[in-house]
């Protein structure tokens, strides 16, 4: 909802029913946890607001 | 410095922060998440105004109330800590940022009761889980352990007989909860209810491998061979941000009269987190909207000097 609003283009993985996904996902964060979001191969694990901000260069 | 600060993003700190905008206070609400607990939840039948919703549609109905004031909305920031300064409130976060406030509302609700073994804080998120709604369906075709014998483990097993190849049901006491579940669990051609053993670590090199468990009777150890360990062992009130400054009761809850006030004069509690009886949403939500209008009364009260 957040990137919809943004106006951020996104690409959804469902890692629950893409098991090839679900293993690139563990292999590139370590991790067995949603939701990941990669932008440009750097990873966050969950919802970080301030984050996803900071990384995509929104402001307020 | 706001006016008033709100910690926590469950329906008490929600509803504190459209409370307190609209009676015009400058309003900041820290939070990891906007939703809290509701957002585990699958079903939601007891909310008025709902006859059935799900607790993430519901906590998005919230949140959308929430933007349309101007609210400092600060998520993904876990407050550490609340101390009293000159005129007001402190609260410092994790990640080390500071936020002040004339008022506070703390309103963090409840977090799943970690089990206290070895190897369940490294593996966290990797296999380790205490949300089986949001990372259970990970887990599809695999091996896990379901950790507790009440009604959210059964729950959290029968949702998984779905989803795992097999489940393990493990707990120190018989199993309790409501029958039917009970009856269903039990009967799953994929599920093995481990009763009488306690866990005692859980391993895995990066990630989850398995777990050991001893049984309480004969002491002797198993090891189980998962790549999930589902902890459902009941739930703690957040109030470590508060010690110290603000009773808490031997349960953990932060100990509050029924006007929301703690007794430090501008600190405010609401929801899950205190000893106010009976955790629901719609009794959060009450109690968060009564917390915002006594803070809005403390703060006319301090400019009538």
């Amino acid at each position: 909802m957040f990137l919809q609003q943004s106006g951020i283009e996104f690409e959804e993985i469902n890692v629950a029913a893409d098991r090839a996904a679900r293993q690139e996902m563990v292999n590139k964060t370590g991790q067995l946890a949603v939701p990941v979001i990669d932008i440009d191969g750097e990873f966050v694990v969950g919802f970080d607001e301030g984050w996803l901000k900071d990384k995509l260069g929104l402001t307020s | 410095m706001y006016e008033v600060m709100i910690v926590g993003g469950g329906p008490a700190g929600m509803t504190a922060a459209v409370y307190a905008a609209r009676k015009k206070m400058s309003t900041l609400l820290v939070s990891k998440d906007l939703g809290g607990q509701p957002l585990n939840s699958s079903s939601v039948e007891n909310y008025m105004g709902y006859q059935f919703v799900s607790g993430p549609e519901l906590m998005a109905k919230f949140e959308e109330q929430v933007r349309q004031f101007p609210i400092e909305v600060k998520t993904g920031e876990e407050v550490a800590s609340v101390s009293p300064i000159e005129g007001g409130f402190e609260a410092r976060t994790m990640k080390g940022q500071a936020y002040q406030a004339r008022a506070a509302i703390v309103a963090t609700g409840k977090a799943p009761r970690p089990l206290g073994v070895p190897g369940e804080e490294r593996l966290r998120g990797r296999g380790v889980t205490y949300c089986a709604i949001c990372d259970g369906p990970l887990f599809d075709g695999m091996k896990v352990a379901v950790i507790g014998g009440g009604n959210s483990a059964l729950e959290v097993a029968d949702d998984m007989i779905k989803i795992a190849e097999h489940v393990y049901l493990v707990s120190s006491t018989r199993l309790s909860g409501d029958r039917v579940i009970r009856d269903r669990v039990t009967a799953a051609p994929n599920v093995t209810v481990l009763t009488g053993y306690e866990t005692t670590e859980i391993v895995g090199d990066g990630l989850v491998s398995g777990i050991k468990i001893r049984d309480t009777g004969s002491g002797e150890v198993r090891e189980l061979e998962v790549d999930g360990v589902l902890i459902e062992v009941g739930l703690i009130p957040s109030s470590a941000l508060v010690k110290g400054l603000a009773p808490i009761n031997e349960r953990g809850e932060i100990e509050v009269n029924c006007a929301c006030e703690t007794g430090v004069p501008g600190l405010y509690a609401a929801g899950d987190v205190t000893n106010a009886p009976e955790k629901q949403i719609v009794i959060s939500a009450g109690e968060g909207a009564k917390a915002a209008l006594q803070a809005h009364r403390y703060l006319q009260r301090l400019r009538q000097g």
